[in-house]
């Protein structure tokens, strides 16, 4: 396996950002809106201090094995077999992840744009752009975040300024007018807009600096991403009712379709299709950790980084030919969520506690 | 190698849309969407006239706009639209739609949900204006010019003019359909009528719980009622006459506040009172100075007339049980219980709410 070059702190930054920021920014606050109704932004801040308890937690795994990433110790907290069991896993739920992304991302594209364009087209264009750059080095894939990180820049703009075109403040009172029964379950429901963090898993000892370093940086990145999201939640729920927002999957889109430009047809058209450089900055990552899961399947490394991402890329096409329907997509979706907190939250917590009853890692650290 | 490879992919990508192309020179840019019945008392079936635009003899450089009148009839909007393309060559698009116009009729009768598909159209403005039209639609959308103008552009700009300045309400399409931002969707309406023989703005409708009551605001209660609710002052001229004041006014600055006075779940009292800053710009004495005492008389005075005329507003919001101010929303929001202890739609109509208008003039416009 090739050595992998270090990266700065801001290049950890952007990516940490730019994977946290996925599809979700578009319908989030719909997808809340059934379960926090008017606290959807209560959720919104709630799940990103989770999120940031998660971060912590993998930031204390990864200090634990300060040289080495994820899939090369897994093995050594749980043994040569079940860590390759572990990686596997790992590798099946970044290309599965990836897959959703593009999928969503793609049905999204299809029903505001290319309604006649076949699906696998799209799909493909997609796939083979990430898979491209997910064959290249962590280094390359930071430049790349940094490249497009003046879009996520433009997008929080646009929605932030939306507001100048009318806010009912009201909407958001009286806060918590059905409990917190509500916001818990949107907690949930917001959290998998936070995954991406786990970036950290591998990323951790190829950052230069030190782990607080690293720690500090992490934070700031799932500081921004909170802040986004908060803004998108509260000018959602203040600029449409809550009839409105159960009904509209993507409001951002309706909210940019307000801005009048004379020299522009549809600014939110040109949203969705800037919004490739973010989706596809959340996918690439995801098939380079899958291809990476992949190829510390032992210790000598499986296969080469290329040919794993080109054989997920493959196998995510495939599996687009079977999910057709929409429904398909949202079961799709709500398993990947589940999924996300299995192996974002729970395997290492799970980790972490095996590590330390067996005392693994401190020592060879 | 790398590079032709990512070459070839960025044009793949770029390429992508062309599947989905439609030629500019097919399409029919719907400028205004008319919406009655064919016939109310007989059946419900739906016409809708379509005011296309068109920029004629172009090719000299500006062109002249041109409007072509259509009229369809069908179940909902999707169908007109597909049974036009049959009778007319083109590719109608309501890409550009600027203003939907419903009639009276239509708007009597749950004129939302004739509306919501709007929202399915693939590349529609729902910011589109709304507005009512109390006269034969047809006969006026079919008319080829208003005033040497095209009659969308005529309407439209009657229309942009005036919420520019503050006068009128912006009803976009979006804020009402789809359950609308409205509390419960009481909103007054624009509303256009015939005048000798061409158009003008009449005022607005009142709408309770997305229909229209029948009731209406005259254009000088409208703005008065705009600005009650929250409007900006954006130099909105006001004109009356009370105890042989005969003044001219124009809005610099406005504040609003509601204030709702309750003793545990009884509700007493809805205040709402409007402060204004104001340019006195005629009182009758434009040639003579102004002494204080003269100015705090005068604006007591058009305090008192404005104070009874926002009052006759309520009492007519009330009549027509349109929530206008968004009463129902204030006290939701900032007194839950109390709101579910109430029944507000039946009960609105006969709260006691208060309006109080305060006038400060700051100077007398530019003499003086």
């Amino acid at each position: 396996m090739k050595k992998e070059e270090q990266i700065t702190g801001r290049q950890l930054l952007t990516m940490a950002i730019m994977a946290q920021l996925g599809i979700e920014v578009l319908s989030l606050p719909h997808q809340l809106a059934e379960n926090a109704g008017r606290d959807t932004w209560l959720s919104v801040l709630l799940s990103g201090l989770t999120a940031q308890v998660g971060i912590v937690l993998l930031w204390w795994l990864g200090s634990r094995y300060p040289t080495r990433p994820f899939y090369a110790y897994s093995s050594q907290i749980v043994g040569r077999p079940l860590g390759a069991f572990v990686n596997l896993a790992y590798g099946c739920y970044y290309a599965f992840s990836g897959f959703v992304v593009t999928a969503l991302y793609c049905n999204t594209l299809k029903r505001w744009m290319f309604v006649i364009t076949p699906d696998w087209m799209i799909l493909m264009m997609l796939l083979l752009i990430c898979g491209y750059a997910a064959t290249s080095s962590l280094k390359r894939l930071a430049f790349i975040s940094q490249s497009f990180m003046l879009f996520p820049v433009i997008c929080f703009l646009l929605i932030a300024f939306s507001c100048l075109y009318g806010m009912e403040t009201r909407n958001l009172l009286p806060v918590l007018s059905e409990g917190w029964t509500p916001v818990m379950k949107g907690i949930y429901f917001a959290f998998s807009a936070y995954v991406g963090y786990d970036l950290l898993l591998y990323a951790f000892p190829y950052v230069k600096g030190g782990k607080r370093k690293v720690l500090g940086i992490m934070s700031l990145a799932n500081t921004c991403t909170m802040l986004f999201y908060i803004v998108v939640s509260l000018i959602c729920t203040t600029m449409f009712g809550q009839k409105q927002l159960l009904l509209i999957p993507e409001p951002i889109v309706f909210i940019l379709k307000n801005y009048k430009v004379e020299m522009l047809q549809s600014l939110d058209i040109l949203f969705l299709i800037f919004y490739v450089c973010i989706v596809s900055a959340t996918i690439y990552v995801y098939f380079y950790l899958s291809a990476k899961s992949f190829q510390n399947l032992s210790k000598k490394g499986v296969g080469k980084q290329s040919v794993w991402v080109w054989v997920i890329v493959a196998l995510c096409l495939l599996g687009s030919f079977f999910i057709d329907e929409q429904h398909d997509l949202t079961q799709t979706s709500s398993f990947q969520d589940k999924l996300s907190i299995l192996f974002v939250v729970g395997l290492p917590l799970l980790l972490l506690i095996i590590s330390g009853i067996r005392g693994t890692g401190r020592r060879s650290a | 190698m790398k590079k032709m490879i990512a070459a070839v992919m960025s044009i793949c990508v770029l390429l992508t849309g062309c599947t989905d192309q439609i030629k500019l020179k097919n399409l029919l840019f719907v400028d205004i969407m008319g919406l009655d019945y064919v016939d109310q008392d007989k059946d419900k079936t739906l016409q809708f006239s379509f005011v296309t635009s068109s920029l004629n003899d172009a090719y000299q450089g500006g062109g002249k706009p041109a409007n072509q009148y259509h009229e369809q009839t069908g179940k909902n909007i999707y169908e007109a639209v597909i049974r036009s393309n049959k009778e007319m060559p083109g590719i109608l698009s309501v890409l550009e739609t600027r203003l939907y116009i419903i009639s009276s009729s239509i708007a009597k009768d749950d004129p939302l949900s004739h509306l919501h598909i709007a929202s399915q159209f693939q590349s529609n403005p729902l910011y589109a204006y709304l507005a009512v039209y109390d006269g034969d639609l047809s006969k006026l959308l079919s008319k080829p010019k208003i005033k040497d103008n095209t009659v969308s552009n005529y309407l439209f700009e009657l229309l942009e003019d005036e919420i520019e300045r503050g006068r009128i309400p912006s009803n976009k399409l979006l804020n009402y359909i789809l359950g609308g931002d409205q509390f419960m969707n009481d909103f007054i309406l624009n509303r256009f009528e015939p005048y000798k023989d061409e158009v003008r703005l009449g005022g607005t409708a009142l709408f309770s719980n997305g229909k229209y009551t029948g009731y209406n605001l005259s254009n000088e209660d409208t703005l008065l009622a705009l600005l009650m609710n929250g409007e900006p002052g954006k130099l909105q001229f006001i004109f009356g006459k009370s105890q042989g004041l005969d003044y001219s006014i124009h809005v610099q600055d406005t504040k609003q506040a509601i204030h709702i006075q309750h003793s545990g779940n009884n509700l007493s009292e809805i205040a709402l009172s409007l402060r204004m800053k104001v340019r006195l710009v005629d009182d009758g004495k434009m040639l003579e100075m102004h002494t204080k005492q003269e100015l705090d008389e005068k604006q007591q005075i058009i305090a008192e007339h404005l104070t009874a005329r926002a009052e006759k507003i309520v009492e007519i919001l009330q009549q027509a049980n349109c929530d206008y101010f968004q009463l129902g929303q204030q006290v939701a929001a900032y007194h839950p219980n109390l709101y579910q202890s109430l029944n507000w739609r039946e009960q609105y109509p006969s709260l006691t709410v208060k309006p109080t208008v305060k006038v400060a003039i700051i100077n007398s416009g530019n003499l003086e």
